[in-house]
Protein backbone atom coordinates (compact mmCIF):
# COMPACT_ATOMS: atom_id res chain seq x y z
CA UNK A 1 0.00 0.00 0.00
CA UNK A 2 0.76 3.76 -0.61
CA UNK A 3 0.76 6.38 2.19
CA UNK A 4 -0.45 8.90 -0.14
CA UNK A 5 -4.62 10.02 0.60
CA UNK A 6 -6.63 9.19 -1.67
CA UNK A 7 -8.50 11.25 -4.13
CA UNK A 8 -12.11 11.53 -4.20
CA UNK A 9 -14.26 9.62 -6.01
CA UNK A 10 -15.56 10.04 -9.43
CA UNK A 11 -17.88 8.90 -11.68
CA UNK A 12 -15.76 7.11 -15.18
CA UNK A 13 -18.70 5.91 -17.33
CA UNK A 14 -22.38 6.39 -16.93
CA UNK A 15 -25.27 5.81 -19.70
CA UNK A 16 -29.07 4.44 -19.42
CA UNK A 17 -27.96 1.50 -18.18
CA UNK A 18 -24.83 1.45 -15.87
CA UNK A 19 -22.54 3.85 -13.79
CA UNK A 20 -19.22 3.42 -12.96
CA UNK A 21 -18.02 4.58 -9.93
CA UNK A 22 -13.77 4.81 -9.34
CA UNK A 23 -13.18 5.20 -5.54
CA UNK A 24 -9.33 5.77 -5.56
CA UNK A 25 -7.54 3.83 -2.21
CA UNK A 26 -4.01 3.21 -0.79
CA UNK A 27 -3.96 -0.70 -2.45
CA UNK A 28 -1.48 -1.68 -5.29
CA UNK A 29 -4.12 -3.48 -6.63
CA UNK A 30 -7.66 -2.63 -7.92
CA UNK A 31 -10.72 -4.36 -6.80
CA UNK A 32 -13.62 -4.07 -9.70
CA UNK A 33 -16.95 -4.58 -8.09
CA UNK A 34 -20.17 -5.42 -9.60
CA UNK A 35 -23.48 -4.34 -8.24
CA UNK A 36 -26.55 -7.19 -7.30
CA UNK A 37 -29.55 -7.16 -8.42
CA UNK A 38 -30.90 -4.69 -5.91
CA UNK A 39 -28.48 -2.00 -5.77
CA UNK A 40 -28.99 1.38 -8.28
CA UNK A 41 -27.21 4.02 -8.36
CA UNK A 42 -26.63 6.09 -5.44
CA UNK A 43 -24.08 8.87 -5.49
CA UNK A 44 -20.68 7.38 -5.10
CA UNK A 45 -21.62 4.14 -3.56
CA UNK A 46 -20.79 0.86 -4.98
CA UNK A 47 -21.58 -2.63 -4.41
CA UNK A 48 -19.17 -4.19 -1.03
CA UNK A 49 -18.22 -0.52 -0.94
CA UNK A 50 -17.90 -0.28 3.27
CA UNK A 51 -15.84 -3.45 3.90
CA UNK A 52 -13.34 -2.03 0.51
CA UNK A 53 -13.24 1.67 2.13
CA UNK A 54 -12.12 0.09 5.68
CA UNK A 55 -9.34 -1.57 3.64
CA UNK A 56 -8.32 1.10 1.74
CA UNK A 57 -8.57 -1.02 -1.51
CA UNK A 58 -8.51 1.06 -4.90
CA UNK A 59 -11.44 0.10 -6.71
CA UNK A 60 -13.97 0.64 -9.59
CA UNK A 61 -17.74 -0.18 -8.95
CA UNK A 62 -19.99 -1.24 -11.65
CA UNK A 63 -23.35 -0.17 -10.13
CA UNK A 64 -26.55 -0.94 -12.81
CA UNK A 65 -29.76 1.03 -13.27
CA UNK A 66 -31.92 -2.01 -13.56
CA UNK A 67 -31.67 -5.53 -12.99
CA UNK A 68 -29.60 -6.15 -16.56
CA UNK A 69 -27.00 -8.27 -15.77
CA UNK A 70 -24.71 -5.92 -17.33
CA UNK A 71 -24.92 -6.30 -21.04
CA UNK A 72 -21.85 -7.15 -22.90
CA UNK A 73 -22.42 -4.50 -25.33
CA UNK A 74 -22.89 -1.66 -22.68
CA UNK A 75 -19.89 -3.15 -20.60
CA UNK A 76 -17.47 -3.35 -23.76
CA UNK A 77 -18.82 0.99 -23.90
CA UNK A 78 -16.80 1.40 -20.17
CA UNK A 79 -14.19 -0.88 -21.04
CA UNK A 80 -11.55 1.57 -22.56
CA UNK A 81 -12.10 4.23 -19.63
CA UNK A 82 -11.93 1.16 -16.61
CA UNK A 83 -9.08 -0.18 -18.31
CA UNK A 84 -7.23 2.84 -18.30
CA UNK A 85 -8.39 3.54 -14.95
CA UNK A 86 -6.89 0.14 -13.40
CA UNK A 87 -3.85 0.48 -10.92
CA UNK A 88 -1.54 -2.39 -10.55
CA UNK A 89 -2.90 -6.04 -11.22
CA UNK A 90 -7.03 -6.11 -11.27
CA UNK A 91 -9.43 -8.57 -9.25
CA UNK A 92 -13.57 -8.64 -10.31
CA UNK A 93 -15.72 -8.99 -7.48
CA UNK A 94 -19.58 -9.27 -7.53
CA UNK A 95 -22.48 -11.65 -5.80
CA UNK A 96 -25.32 -13.18 -8.00
CA UNK A 97 -25.98 -10.79 -10.88
CA UNK A 98 -22.63 -9.27 -10.01
CA UNK A 99 -20.88 -12.58 -9.81
CA UNK A 100 -22.21 -12.99 -13.75
CA UNK A 101 -20.01 -9.96 -14.74
CA UNK A 102 -17.25 -10.49 -12.89
CA UNK A 103 -16.75 -13.97 -15.11
CA UNK A 104 -18.58 -13.14 -18.05
CA UNK A 105 -16.53 -9.68 -18.55
CA UNK A 106 -13.01 -10.08 -17.13
CA UNK A 107 -11.47 -10.29 -19.86
CA UNK A 108 -12.96 -7.72 -21.59
CA UNK A 109 -12.20 -5.43 -18.38
CA UNK A 110 -8.52 -6.97 -18.02
CA UNK A 111 -9.40 -8.66 -14.94
CA UNK A 112 -6.42 -10.91 -13.43
CA UNK A 113 -8.58 -12.45 -11.48
CA UNK A 114 -12.51 -12.53 -10.45
CA UNK A 115 -14.18 -14.10 -7.49
CA UNK A 116 -17.47 -14.45 -8.42
CA UNK A 117 -20.45 -15.35 -5.36
CA UNK A 118 -23.63 -18.04 -6.27
CA UNK A 119 -23.35 -16.58 -9.48
CA UNK A 120 -25.59 -17.35 -13.28
CA UNK A 121 -24.03 -18.13 -16.36
CA UNK A 122 -26.94 -16.80 -18.03
CA UNK A 123 -30.35 -15.82 -17.76
CA UNK A 124 -31.26 -16.61 -21.03
CA UNK A 125 -34.01 -19.27 -21.42
CA UNK A 126 -32.17 -21.24 -24.21
CA UNK A 127 -29.23 -21.75 -21.84
CA UNK A 128 -31.34 -22.65 -18.59
CA UNK A 129 -34.90 -23.58 -19.20
CA UNK A 130 -35.15 -24.59 -15.36
CA UNK A 131 -34.22 -21.62 -13.76
CA UNK A 132 -37.26 -19.44 -14.01
CA UNK A 133 -35.96 -17.05 -11.24
CA UNK A 134 -34.95 -14.51 -13.30
CA UNK A 135 -36.31 -15.18 -16.54
CA UNK A 136 -38.88 -11.73 -16.36
CA UNK A 137 -35.51 -10.14 -16.68
CA UNK A 138 -33.87 -11.74 -19.91
CA UNK A 139 -34.48 -9.54 -22.89
CA UNK A 140 -33.51 -10.74 -26.16
CA UNK A 141 -32.66 -6.89 -27.20
CA UNK A 142 -30.06 -6.77 -24.34
CA UNK A 143 -28.79 -10.29 -23.65
CA UNK A 144 -27.98 -11.77 -27.11
CA UNK A 145 -25.28 -14.14 -26.67
CA UNK A 146 -25.03 -13.56 -23.19
CA UNK A 147 -23.56 -17.04 -21.21
CA UNK A 148 -20.73 -17.05 -20.02
CA UNK A 149 -18.18 -18.64 -22.62
CA UNK A 150 -14.60 -20.10 -21.57
CA UNK A 151 -12.91 -17.15 -23.90
CA UNK A 152 -14.29 -14.39 -21.48
CA UNK A 153 -13.07 -15.39 -18.39
CA UNK A 154 -9.82 -13.71 -16.46
CA UNK A 155 -7.09 -16.01 -15.92
CA UNK A 156 -8.07 -16.79 -12.52
CA UNK A 157 -11.65 -17.03 -11.97
CA UNK A 158 -12.95 -18.49 -8.49
CA UNK A 159 -16.79 -19.13 -8.36
CA UNK A 160 -18.47 -19.70 -4.75
CA UNK A 161 -21.68 -21.63 -4.26
CA UNK A 162 -23.85 -23.86 -2.54
CA UNK A 163 -23.37 -27.25 -4.08
CA UNK A 164 -26.47 -28.69 -2.78
CA UNK A 165 -28.45 -25.62 -3.76
CA UNK A 166 -29.61 -26.76 -7.26
CA UNK A 167 -30.84 -23.66 -8.96
CA UNK A 168 -26.88 -22.33 -8.56
CA UNK A 169 -25.62 -25.69 -8.81
CA UNK A 170 -26.65 -26.01 -12.41
CA UNK A 171 -25.08 -22.56 -13.33
CA UNK A 172 -21.76 -23.55 -11.68
CA UNK A 173 -21.55 -26.70 -13.59
CA UNK A 174 -22.24 -25.55 -17.11
CA UNK A 175 -19.23 -22.96 -16.50
CA UNK A 176 -16.69 -25.47 -17.64
CA UNK A 177 -13.50 -27.53 -16.36
CA UNK A 178 -12.60 -27.23 -13.26
CA UNK A 179 -8.97 -26.98 -13.87
CA UNK A 180 -10.28 -23.74 -15.72
CA UNK A 181 -12.45 -22.63 -12.84
CA UNK A 182 -11.47 -22.85 -9.32
CA UNK A 183 -14.97 -24.07 -7.19
CA UNK A 184 -15.43 -23.36 -3.74
CA UNK A 185 -18.03 -25.09 -2.31
CA UNK A 186 -19.81 -23.76 0.96
CA UNK A 187 -23.04 -25.93 1.78
CA UNK A 188 -26.32 -25.70 3.33
CA UNK A 189 -25.90 -22.02 2.40
CA UNK A 190 -28.43 -21.56 -0.27
CA UNK A 191 -28.22 -18.24 -2.61
CA UNK A 192 -26.79 -16.81 0.53
CA UNK A 193 -23.36 -17.83 0.27
CA UNK A 194 -22.14 -14.32 0.28
CA UNK A 195 -22.96 -14.31 3.61
CA UNK A 196 -19.38 -16.04 4.27
CA UNK A 197 -17.84 -12.70 2.79
CA UNK A 198 -19.84 -10.48 5.24
CA UNK A 199 -16.09 -9.74 7.17
CA UNK A 200 -14.15 -7.09 6.70
CA UNK A 201 -11.21 -9.33 7.41
CA UNK A 202 -11.88 -12.26 5.66
CA UNK A 203 -13.13 -10.05 3.08
CA UNK A 204 -9.24 -8.53 2.83
CA UNK A 205 -7.66 -12.01 2.96
CA UNK A 206 -9.67 -13.65 0.59
CA UNK A 207 -8.71 -10.86 -2.03
CA UNK A 208 -5.07 -10.96 -0.71
CA UNK A 209 -4.94 -14.84 -1.76
CA UNK A 210 -7.05 -14.04 -4.77
CA UNK A 211 -4.36 -12.26 -6.42
CA UNK A 212 -1.56 -15.26 -5.42
CA UNK A 213 -3.90 -17.32 -7.26
CA UNK A 214 -4.12 -19.11 -4.02
CA UNK A 215 -7.87 -21.30 -4.67
CA UNK A 216 -6.91 -23.63 -1.87
CA UNK A 217 -6.04 -20.98 0.96
CA UNK A 218 -9.53 -19.20 -0.05
CA UNK A 219 -11.37 -22.64 0.61
CA UNK A 220 -9.66 -22.47 4.19
CA UNK A 221 -10.24 -18.94 5.15
CA UNK A 222 -13.64 -19.71 4.07
CA UNK A 223 -14.35 -23.10 5.56
CA UNK A 224 -12.69 -21.63 8.37
CA UNK A 225 -14.85 -18.32 9.12
CA UNK A 226 -17.91 -21.08 9.05
CA UNK A 227 -17.33 -21.39 13.17
CA UNK A 228 -17.79 -17.50 13.86
CA UNK A 229 -20.72 -16.80 11.02
CA UNK A 230 -23.85 -15.94 11.71
CA UNK A 231 -24.79 -16.82 8.34
CA UNK A 232 -23.22 -19.59 8.12
CA UNK A 233 -25.86 -20.55 11.67
CA UNK A 234 -28.84 -19.71 10.26
CA UNK A 235 -27.64 -21.36 7.23
CA UNK A 236 -27.05 -24.44 8.74
CA UNK A 237 -29.74 -24.32 11.47
CA UNK A 238 -32.26 -23.51 8.80
CA UNK A 239 -31.25 -26.52 7.03
CA UNK A 240 -31.64 -28.79 9.83
CA UNK A 241 -34.64 -27.53 10.57
CA UNK A 242 -35.84 -28.52 7.09
CA UNK A 243 -34.39 -31.57 7.57
CA UNK A 244 -36.55 -31.68 10.86
CA UNK A 245 -33.06 -32.31 13.09
CA UNK A 246 -34.44 -30.70 15.65
CA UNK A 247 -31.51 -30.81 18.57
CA UNK A 248 -28.67 -29.93 15.91
CA UNK A 249 -31.43 -27.36 14.80
CA UNK A 250 -31.81 -25.60 18.57
CA UNK A 251 -27.98 -25.72 19.00
CA UNK A 252 -27.08 -24.06 15.62
CA UNK A 253 -30.14 -21.27 15.77
CA UNK A 254 -28.57 -20.57 19.73
CA UNK A 255 -25.28 -20.71 17.94
CA UNK A 256 -26.27 -17.60 15.57
CA UNK A 257 -28.08 -16.03 18.72
CA UNK A 258 -24.68 -16.02 20.72
CA UNK A 259 -23.00 -14.67 17.70
CA UNK A 260 -25.56 -11.59 17.51
CA UNK A 261 -28.06 -12.21 15.00
CA UNK A 262 -30.99 -9.92 15.72
CA UNK A 263 -33.12 -11.98 17.20
CA UNK A 264 -36.34 -11.19 15.02
CA UNK A 265 -34.15 -11.63 11.87
CA UNK A 266 -33.91 -15.23 13.64
CA UNK A 267 -37.71 -15.99 14.55
CA UNK A 268 -38.70 -14.81 10.77
CA UNK A 269 -35.50 -17.44 9.91
CA UNK A 270 -36.69 -19.68 12.06
CA UNK A 271 -40.81 -19.50 10.71
CA UNK A 272 -39.21 -19.80 7.04
CA UNK A 273 -37.58 -22.79 7.80
CA UNK A 274 -40.05 -24.42 9.67
CA UNK A 275 -42.77 -23.85 7.18
CA UNK A 276 -40.59 -25.19 4.57
CA UNK A 277 -39.98 -28.57 6.45
CA UNK A 278 -44.07 -28.60 6.87
CA UNK A 279 -44.59 -28.15 2.80
CA UNK A 280 -42.24 -30.74 2.31
CA UNK A 281 -43.83 -33.17 4.69
CA UNK A 282 -46.68 -32.54 2.80
CA UNK A 283 -45.33 -32.97 -0.25
CA UNK A 284 -44.35 -36.38 0.52
CA UNK A 285 -47.47 -37.64 1.85
CA UNK A 286 -49.04 -36.25 -1.07
CA UNK A 287 -47.08 -38.49 -3.47
CA UNK A 288 -47.02 -41.31 -1.15
CA UNK A 289 -50.98 -41.56 -1.11
CA UNK A 290 -51.37 -40.73 -4.75
CA UNK A 291 -48.74 -43.85 -5.18
CA UNK A 292 -51.20 -46.24 -2.81
CA UNK A 293 -54.40 -44.69 -4.42
CA UNK A 294 -53.28 -45.32 -7.80
CA UNK A 295 -52.19 -49.19 -6.59
CA UNK A 296 -55.35 -49.40 -5.02
CA UNK A 297 -57.47 -48.78 -8.13
CA UNK A 298 -55.59 -51.12 -10.65
CA UNK A 299 -55.92 -53.88 -8.23
CA UNK A 300 -59.48 -52.99 -7.88
CA UNK A 301 -59.59 -52.68 -11.85
CA UNK A 302 -57.44 -56.03 -12.57
CA UNK A 303 -60.57 -58.09 -9.74
CA UNK A 304 -63.14 -56.78 -11.80
CA UNK A 305 -64.37 -54.45 -8.34
CA UNK A 306 -65.68 -51.36 -10.71
CA UNK A 307 -67.19 -50.05 -8.02
CA UNK A 308 -63.79 -50.18 -5.72
CA UNK A 309 -62.11 -48.54 -9.35
CA UNK A 310 -64.88 -45.81 -9.03
CA UNK A 311 -64.29 -45.29 -5.23
CA UNK A 312 -60.85 -44.96 -5.41
CA UNK A 313 -60.95 -42.67 -8.43
CA UNK A 314 -63.14 -40.41 -7.01
CA UNK A 315 -60.75 -39.58 -4.12
CA UNK A 316 -57.75 -39.11 -6.50
CA UNK A 317 -57.30 -35.21 -8.23
CA UNK A 318 -58.27 -36.24 -11.53
CA UNK A 319 -54.90 -34.59 -13.28
CA UNK A 320 -53.16 -37.76 -10.94
CA UNK A 321 -54.04 -39.43 -14.13
CA UNK A 322 -52.06 -41.46 -15.88
CA UNK A 323 -53.22 -43.37 -19.59
CA UNK A 324 -53.42 -46.44 -17.09
CA UNK A 325 -55.64 -45.21 -14.41
CA UNK A 326 -57.70 -43.18 -16.81
CA UNK A 327 -58.59 -46.40 -19.02
CA UNK A 328 -59.33 -48.17 -15.74
CA UNK A 329 -61.31 -46.16 -14.50
CA UNK A 330 -63.57 -45.39 -18.16
CA UNK A 331 -63.93 -49.60 -18.48
CA UNK A 332 -65.45 -49.63 -14.88
CA UNK A 333 -68.09 -46.73 -15.43
CA UNK A 334 -69.10 -48.17 -18.86
CA UNK A 335 -69.23 -51.70 -17.09
CA UNK A 336 -71.63 -50.30 -14.58
CA UNK A 337 -73.11 -48.17 -17.41
CA UNK A 338 -74.35 -45.77 -14.35
CA UNK A 339 -75.33 -41.98 -16.07
CA UNK A 340 -73.37 -40.55 -12.92
CA UNK A 341 -70.50 -42.18 -13.04
CA UNK A 342 -69.86 -42.50 -17.08
CA UNK A 343 -69.91 -38.37 -16.38
CA UNK A 344 -67.80 -38.56 -13.63
CA UNK A 345 -65.08 -40.92 -15.65
CA UNK A 346 -65.41 -38.91 -18.89
CA UNK A 347 -64.95 -35.45 -16.54
CA UNK A 348 -61.56 -37.32 -15.58
CA UNK A 349 -60.84 -38.31 -18.78
CA UNK A 350 -61.15 -35.04 -19.64
CA UNK A 351 -58.96 -33.50 -17.40
CA UNK A 352 -55.95 -36.06 -17.61
CA UNK A 353 -53.17 -35.14 -19.64
CA UNK A 354 -53.46 -38.06 -21.92
CA UNK A 355 -51.25 -38.69 -25.39
CA UNK A 356 -53.58 -38.42 -28.34
CA UNK A 357 -53.86 -41.50 -29.34
CA UNK A 358 -55.38 -42.43 -25.69
CA UNK A 359 -57.50 -39.54 -25.21
CA UNK A 360 -58.98 -41.07 -28.96
CA UNK A 361 -58.96 -44.51 -27.96
CA UNK A 362 -61.29 -43.78 -24.75
CA UNK A 363 -63.12 -40.97 -26.49
CA UNK A 364 -63.79 -44.13 -29.09
CA UNK A 365 -65.40 -46.26 -25.67
CA UNK A 366 -67.28 -43.68 -24.36
CA UNK A 367 -69.14 -42.99 -28.30
CA UNK A 368 -69.28 -47.22 -28.69
CA UNK A 369 -71.01 -47.26 -25.54
CA UNK A 370 -73.59 -45.12 -26.41
CA UNK A 371 -72.74 -41.95 -24.33
CA UNK A 372 -71.79 -39.22 -27.15
CA UNK A 373 -71.52 -36.02 -25.07
CA UNK A 374 -69.09 -38.25 -22.20
CA UNK A 375 -67.25 -39.20 -25.86
CA UNK A 376 -67.21 -35.11 -26.80
CA UNK A 377 -66.04 -33.86 -23.94
CA UNK A 378 -63.00 -36.80 -23.73
CA UNK A 379 -61.94 -36.16 -27.42
CA UNK A 380 -62.44 -32.18 -27.56
CA UNK A 381 -60.99 -31.00 -24.24
CA UNK A 382 -57.01 -31.12 -25.53
CA UNK A 383 -57.06 -29.06 -29.12
CA UNK A 384 -54.00 -31.17 -29.84
CA UNK A 385 -55.92 -33.97 -31.02
CA UNK A 386 -57.01 -32.08 -34.00
CA UNK A 387 -53.49 -31.67 -35.20
CA UNK A 388 -52.24 -33.96 -36.92
CA UNK A 389 -53.91 -35.97 -40.52
CA UNK A 390 -53.68 -39.22 -38.29
CA UNK A 391 -55.32 -38.08 -35.11
CA UNK A 392 -58.02 -36.08 -37.22
CA UNK A 393 -58.45 -39.76 -39.24
CA UNK A 394 -58.80 -41.34 -35.84
CA UNK A 395 -61.38 -38.81 -34.37
CA UNK A 396 -63.43 -38.27 -37.47
CA UNK A 397 -64.09 -42.47 -36.55
CA UNK A 398 -65.31 -41.19 -33.21
CA UNK A 399 -67.53 -38.24 -33.93
CA UNK A 400 -69.37 -40.78 -36.28
CA UNK A 401 -69.46 -43.68 -33.15
CA UNK A 402 -71.07 -40.43 -31.34
CA UNK A 403 -73.86 -39.80 -33.84
CA UNK A 404 -75.40 -42.98 -33.09
CA UNK A 405 -76.44 -42.09 -29.36
CA UNK A 406 -79.61 -40.50 -29.83
CA UNK A 407 -80.26 -38.83 -26.86
CA UNK A 408 -78.11 -36.46 -27.28
CA UNK A 409 -79.72 -33.01 -27.89
CA UNK A 410 -80.36 -32.12 -31.33
CA UNK A 411 -77.92 -29.34 -31.88
CA UNK A 412 -74.77 -31.14 -30.65
CA UNK A 413 -75.19 -33.64 -32.98
CA UNK A 414 -75.67 -31.18 -35.84
CA UNK A 415 -72.73 -29.81 -34.59
CA UNK A 416 -70.60 -32.83 -33.96
CA UNK A 417 -71.78 -34.16 -37.74
CA UNK A 418 -70.42 -30.62 -38.90
CA UNK A 419 -67.44 -30.94 -37.31
CA UNK A 420 -66.65 -34.72 -39.08
CA UNK A 421 -67.35 -33.25 -41.82
CA UNK A 422 -64.84 -30.27 -41.67
CA UNK A 423 -62.14 -33.08 -40.05
CA UNK A 424 -62.78 -35.06 -43.14
CA UNK A 425 -62.53 -32.19 -45.81
CA UNK A 426 -59.74 -31.26 -43.70
CA UNK A 427 -57.85 -34.33 -44.49
CA UNK A 428 -59.27 -34.89 -47.65
CA UNK A 429 -61.50 -37.77 -46.71
CA UNK A 430 -64.92 -38.68 -48.80
CA UNK A 431 -67.07 -37.12 -46.83
CA UNK A 432 -65.71 -34.27 -46.08
CA UNK A 433 -66.65 -32.19 -49.59
CA UNK A 434 -70.46 -32.44 -49.33
CA UNK A 435 -72.66 -31.67 -45.96
CA UNK A 436 -73.34 -35.20 -44.37
CA UNK B 1 -90.03 -5.11 -30.83
CA UNK B 2 -93.60 -7.04 -30.00
CA UNK B 3 -93.87 -10.18 -30.01
CA UNK B 4 -95.72 -10.17 -33.40
CA UNK B 5 -92.31 -8.22 -35.00
CA UNK B 6 -90.11 -10.46 -33.08
CA UNK B 7 -91.33 -13.43 -34.41
CA UNK B 8 -91.41 -12.19 -38.11
CA UNK B 9 -88.12 -11.54 -37.55
CA UNK B 10 -87.08 -14.86 -36.63
CA UNK B 11 -89.24 -16.42 -39.34
CA UNK B 12 -87.70 -14.47 -41.83
CA UNK B 13 -83.80 -15.56 -40.34
CA UNK B 14 -84.99 -18.91 -40.64
CA UNK B 15 -86.52 -18.42 -44.28
CA UNK B 16 -82.74 -17.09 -45.28
CA UNK B 17 -80.41 -19.64 -43.03
CA UNK B 18 -78.42 -21.38 -45.41
CA UNK B 19 -77.81 -25.08 -46.06
CA UNK B 20 -75.12 -27.49 -44.58
CA UNK B 21 -71.74 -26.46 -45.34
CA UNK B 22 -72.96 -23.20 -46.99
CA UNK B 23 -72.45 -19.62 -45.99
CA UNK B 24 -75.08 -16.95 -45.00
CA UNK B 25 -75.76 -14.95 -48.20
CA UNK B 26 -76.34 -11.88 -46.06
CA UNK B 27 -73.23 -12.21 -43.13
CA UNK B 28 -75.11 -10.12 -40.86
CA UNK B 29 -77.26 -12.09 -40.80
CA UNK B 30 -75.60 -14.85 -38.44
CA UNK B 31 -75.58 -12.21 -35.63
CA UNK B 32 -79.02 -11.01 -36.48
CA UNK B 33 -80.10 -15.01 -36.02
CA UNK B 34 -77.96 -15.05 -32.43
CA UNK B 35 -79.41 -11.79 -30.83
CA UNK B 36 -83.20 -12.79 -31.87
CA UNK B 37 -82.92 -16.22 -30.43
CA UNK B 38 -81.51 -14.67 -27.43
CA UNK B 39 -84.69 -12.01 -27.54
CA UNK B 40 -87.29 -14.94 -28.00
CA UNK B 41 -85.66 -16.33 -24.86
CA UNK B 42 -86.41 -20.12 -24.94
CA UNK B 43 -83.94 -23.03 -25.25
CA UNK B 44 -85.60 -23.96 -28.85
CA UNK B 45 -84.73 -20.59 -30.18
CA UNK B 46 -81.52 -20.75 -29.16
CA UNK B 47 -80.96 -25.05 -29.97
CA UNK B 48 -82.10 -24.11 -33.11
CA UNK B 49 -79.84 -21.03 -34.03
CA UNK B 50 -76.81 -23.22 -32.18
CA UNK B 51 -77.84 -25.91 -34.99
CA UNK B 52 -77.82 -23.29 -38.00
CA UNK B 53 -74.54 -21.55 -36.93
CA UNK B 54 -73.00 -25.12 -36.23
CA UNK B 55 -73.59 -26.34 -39.82
CA UNK B 56 -72.88 -23.05 -41.78
CA UNK B 57 -69.80 -22.07 -42.72
CA UNK B 58 -68.65 -19.25 -41.04
CA UNK B 59 -65.32 -17.29 -40.65
CA UNK B 60 -63.80 -18.04 -37.64
CA UNK B 61 -63.94 -13.99 -36.72
CA UNK B 62 -67.97 -14.40 -36.94
CA UNK B 63 -68.03 -17.87 -35.17
CA UNK B 64 -66.11 -17.05 -32.06
CA UNK B 65 -68.58 -13.65 -31.92
CA UNK B 66 -71.62 -15.73 -31.99
CA UNK B 67 -70.33 -18.23 -30.02
CA UNK B 68 -69.84 -15.72 -27.44
CA UNK B 69 -73.02 -14.05 -28.05
CA UNK B 70 -74.65 -16.97 -26.84
CA UNK B 71 -72.65 -17.48 -24.27
CA UNK B 72 -73.05 -14.42 -22.64
CA UNK B 73 -76.76 -14.79 -22.88
CA UNK B 74 -76.59 -17.56 -20.72
CA UNK B 75 -76.23 -20.25 -23.79
CA UNK B 76 -73.34 -21.98 -22.86
CA UNK B 77 -74.03 -25.36 -24.28
CA UNK B 78 -75.38 -23.97 -27.64
CA UNK B 79 -72.51 -21.64 -27.70
CA UNK B 80 -69.83 -24.48 -27.04
CA UNK B 81 -71.77 -26.29 -29.82
CA UNK B 82 -71.39 -23.60 -32.07
CA UNK B 83 -67.26 -23.51 -30.89
CA UNK B 84 -66.65 -26.72 -31.42
CA UNK B 85 -67.86 -27.17 -34.66
CA UNK B 86 -64.99 -26.02 -36.27
CA UNK B 87 -61.87 -27.12 -35.78
CA UNK B 88 -60.38 -23.52 -37.13
CA UNK B 89 -62.30 -22.55 -33.61
CA UNK B 90 -61.57 -25.36 -31.40
CA UNK B 91 -58.39 -24.56 -31.05
CA UNK B 92 -58.44 -20.86 -31.86
CA UNK B 93 -56.86 -18.71 -28.54
CA UNK B 94 -59.34 -15.98 -29.17
CA UNK B 95 -61.43 -18.79 -28.04
CA UNK B 96 -60.54 -18.47 -24.08
CA UNK B 97 -63.05 -15.53 -23.55
CA UNK B 98 -65.92 -17.49 -24.98
CA UNK B 99 -65.12 -20.65 -23.00
CA UNK B 100 -64.75 -18.73 -19.74
CA UNK B 101 -67.99 -17.30 -20.76
CA UNK B 102 -69.39 -20.37 -21.00
CA UNK B 103 -68.52 -21.79 -18.31
CA UNK B 104 -70.47 -18.72 -15.92
CA UNK B 105 -73.74 -20.07 -17.62
CA UNK B 106 -75.79 -22.90 -16.03
CA UNK B 107 -77.12 -26.32 -16.97
CA UNK B 108 -74.05 -27.59 -19.30
CA UNK B 109 -73.62 -31.40 -18.63
CA UNK B 110 -71.34 -32.46 -15.97
CA UNK B 111 -68.90 -33.86 -18.48
CA UNK B 112 -69.00 -30.85 -21.20
CA UNK B 113 -68.57 -28.51 -18.34
CA UNK B 114 -65.30 -30.42 -17.33
CA UNK B 115 -64.10 -30.36 -20.96
CA UNK B 116 -64.64 -26.23 -21.28
CA UNK B 117 -62.76 -26.07 -18.52
CA UNK B 118 -59.76 -27.97 -19.42
CA UNK B 119 -60.47 -27.05 -22.72
CA UNK B 120 -59.42 -23.58 -21.57
CA UNK B 121 -56.92 -24.28 -19.44
CA UNK B 122 -54.80 -25.79 -21.96
CA UNK B 123 -55.43 -22.88 -24.57
CA UNK B 124 -54.15 -20.44 -21.82
CA UNK B 125 -51.47 -18.01 -23.60
CA UNK B 126 -49.87 -18.27 -20.23
CA UNK B 127 -49.61 -21.94 -20.13
CA UNK B 128 -49.11 -22.40 -23.77
CA UNK B 129 -45.93 -20.23 -23.91
CA UNK B 130 -44.15 -21.75 -20.65
CA UNK B 131 -45.20 -19.08 -18.17
CA UNK B 132 -43.03 -16.69 -16.07
CA UNK B 133 -42.20 -16.42 -12.19
CA UNK B 134 -41.58 -13.49 -10.47
CA UNK B 135 -38.18 -12.81 -9.76
CA UNK B 136 -36.54 -14.75 -6.83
Amino acid sequence: MTGAPPAPPRVVFEDEQILVVHRPGRSAFTVVTFGGFMLRPDGMRIWAGPPIGALGLEAIGFVAKASNWFPEQVVARAAPRVRATLRGPAVGYGYSMGGYAALKHGRLLGLDAALAVAPQVSIDPRDVPRDLRYRAHFDPGLHQGMRVRPGDLCEFPVVVADPHFAPDRRHVDLLGARDRVSRIWLPHMRHGVIGALTSTAVLGRVLELLLARDAQGIRDVLRARRRTSRAWHTAMAAAATVRGRTTLAGTLWAGAAALGTPSALLDRQRMEAERERDRALAIGWRASALEQLSRRLLSAAERGDWQAVLHVAARMPATANTPRLATATTHAALALGEPAAVAEAAAQAAAAELPGPVRIELGRRFAMGGHGLPALAVLLADPSVLEDAAGRASAAQVLGAMLDDESMPPFWRVAMRSLRRRVLASIGKPGGAAPA
Amino acid sequence: MDAGALADRWRALLARAPAPGEVFRDPRDAGSLTATALEIHTPAAAARAAAILAQAELDPATRLACARGLAEGGRGAEALAVLLADPATHAHPDAVPVLQACLRSHHIPRPVAAMAWHLLWRLNPRRRGGGTRAPA
